[in-house]
């Protein structure tokens, strides 16, 4: 063949007009092409391909951070009401002639939803909104002791089988629950403690708690309202934080880009452990720690600001800027981008989870700040 | 995101066509490199090689809400390399490069098949890749395909009977098994 002839072929081909044998001539040299080249990019070269696509597409990337000076004391004056008075929202500092305005009306951004993602012990991956309720999702254990089952409202729950030799002591095998961006899951672990598991999060878990501990694994945001049981005390592991309990309610917000662990104690007690510290908190308490620092700080806040998101409602006390958009990162897939110094604000009130982010954004606007939406990236600037 | 990082490839792939662009940028995280480097297999170029790759993924986006993915993650966006090019090639200044070889392979080495043996042909060549990437890349993106991990069965799975071929592929998956053994034996088949 020569030069035109297979020209003629590759345009053919392009046009979608080949023979199937001509065609298979055309993808089998191909293959035979890549199998037999000893052509090799170097490591260095790989990595300025990967830097340089990574600059040519449309990939999130980390939101470029104004940093966020400490914060203004704020004296929160008025409360703005709005409509049937759900929404209350304060400035943090109340400059009489700025008149709020709503600079752009954002294209609707839709709201997450129940997503999550089940990894079974043997590496296979669920998603469960593809599962029908009352469906049995898998057994666990060498004897099928543990029945993973989804209940009518899709809750994930973990019965074990009444028949079941519990004298065995059985190596654990661990699922891990996930959710993505805009996504959020609610499980029944095999001891009847509820997790409610927020955006971007992750759990691990054994299927059944042999052992003397209950201890599971978390990234990012839930809720426990563990089931009491004083023989075998409930452990949170977050990266350096471990929190021990009875049976108790509480939340933690453990995001692996976020400084601060946060642990919000509703009912009952725990322990906060971190590096050689210890705090016992009461209800109504949260603690926090950070990276950078080897102490723990306890302070009493709104609890239910803590767990509004699992009701369905996001609920601000005083929360800087900076979190706020996190959230809404995680919820909606949006990115946020910071224009101008704007780490005075802060947020007092709340509103829906289902509602449209461009909603959202308009109650948050009351606040002294301006947001532009540019496709998925928001733009904030005071 | 370290959550997406855990994710096998079909969930990703779930994730994007709901409009996940946390999921699209681990799908690039880990097919980015092995991509580049097999289009330059082909092509001997750095610039053209990156130059496709960028089309694939931007393609990816831009499809995302109708994409029809019928076989694995990594078997699409290999075909969709191949199919750009294979276009790129047909530009007349282009294919001189490569009428040569074109026209030996056809007349001299070409058997028929039909298309499962080259969608096999292909898996192999991707398992291969990932087998002689540098350690460092071909250890993270092995170990986050959590549910892609069994190339061996891929010469169990063969129903070929063009005995070369099956050679090929026998091959292929060996290496790779040899690679696997010494370099990840933190790896359980």
């Amino acid at each position: 063949m020569n030069e035109s002839e297979i020209l003629a072929l590759l345009q053919k081909y392009q046009e979608g007009t080949l023979s199937n044998e001509d065609k298979d001539k055309l993808e089998a040299w191909y293959l035979h092409k890549a199998s037999n080249s000893n052509r090799q990019l170097s490591e260095y070269e790989l990595e300025d391909s990967y830097e340089h696509l990574k600059s040519k597409l449309p990939l999130a990337q980390k939101a470029k951070v104004v940093s966020l000076w400490p914060r203004v004391a704020v004296a929160a004056s008025v409360a703005l009401l709005l409509g049937s008075g759900i929404f209350y929202f304060t400035k943090s500092e109340v400059k009489e002639e700025e008149k709020i305005q709503v600079v752009e009306k954002p294209k609707d951004i839709a709201p997450g939803g129940n997503k999550g993602i089940l990894t079974l012990s043997n590496g296979k991956q669920i998603v469960l909104s593809d599962v029908s309720a009352k469906d049995i999702i898998a057994k666990e254990g060498e004897e099928d002791e543990v029945t993973i089952k989804m209940d009518a409202n899709g809750v994930i729950t973990y019965v074990i089988n009444p028949n079941a030799d519990s004298s065995k002591e059985n190596a654990n095998s661990f699922n891990t629950l996930s959710t993505p961006t805009g996504g959020q899951y609610n499980i029944v672990l095999a001891d009847g403690t509820k997790v409610f598991l927020n955006a971007v999060s992750s759990i691990k878990y054994p299927t059944q708690f042999n052992g003397d501990e209950r201890t599971v694994e978390l990234e990012g945001e839930a809720y426990f309202e563990v089931a009491k049981d004083k023989s075998k005390p409930f452990i949170v592991k977050s990266d350096n934080q471990k929190i021990q309990v009875l049976g108790t309610h509480f939340n933690v917000h453990a995001y692996n880009n976020e400084a601060i662990i946060k642990t919000t104690l509703l009912e009952g007690s725990v322990a906060v452990a971190f590096r050689n510290q210890t705090a016992i908190l009461k209800p109504g308490q949260q603690s926090n720690i950070t990276e950078n620092s080897t102490k723990i700080t306890v302070k009493e806040v709104d609890t239910e600001a803590a767990i509004a998101w699992t009701n369905g409602r996001f609920k601000f006390d005083n929360a800087d800027l900076k979190s706020v958009m996190k959230q809404l990162e995680r919820w909606y897939g949006i990115k946020v981008e910071y224009r101008g110094d704007v780490s005075d604000v802060r947020f007092n009130g709340g509103t829906f989870r289902n509602k449209n982010l461009s909603e959202v954004l308009k109650v948050l606007e009351l606040s002294n700040i301006k947001f532009k939406v540019e496709g998925k990236t928001i733009i904030v600037y005071p | 995101m370290s959550v997406y990082s855990k994710y096998a490839d079909h969930i990703l792939l779930n994730l994007l066509k709901e409009d996940d662009q946390l999921a699209y940028t681990e799908i690039f995280e880990r097919y980015s490199r092995i991509l580049v480097n097999h289009a330059y297999k082909l092509l001997g170029r750095h610039d053209e090689a990156n130059d496709v790759v960028q089309e694939v993924f931007l393609s990816l986006w831009n499809k995302r809400y109708e994409l029809a993915v019928t076989g694995s993650l990594s078997s699409y966006l290999y075909k969709a390399v191949k199919n750009r090019i294979l276009n790129h090639i047909a530009h007349e200044k282009v294919v001189s490069r490569y009428a040569d070889s074109i026209s030996n392979f056809i007349e001299n080495e070409y058997v028929f098949a039909d298309s499962k043996l080259r969608e096999k042909e292909l898996e192999a060549i991707i398992a291969k890749e990932i087998a002689l990437l540098p350690e460092k890349m071909r250890e993270v993106f092995l170990l986050r395909k959590v549910e892609e991990l069994s190339y061996d069965e891929i010469s169990n799975q063969l129903n070929i009977t063009d005995k070369t071929a099956k050679q090929q592929v026998y091959n292929s998956v060996k290496i790779l098994r040899e690679k696997l053994k010494t370099a990840l034996n933190v790896f359980i088949w």
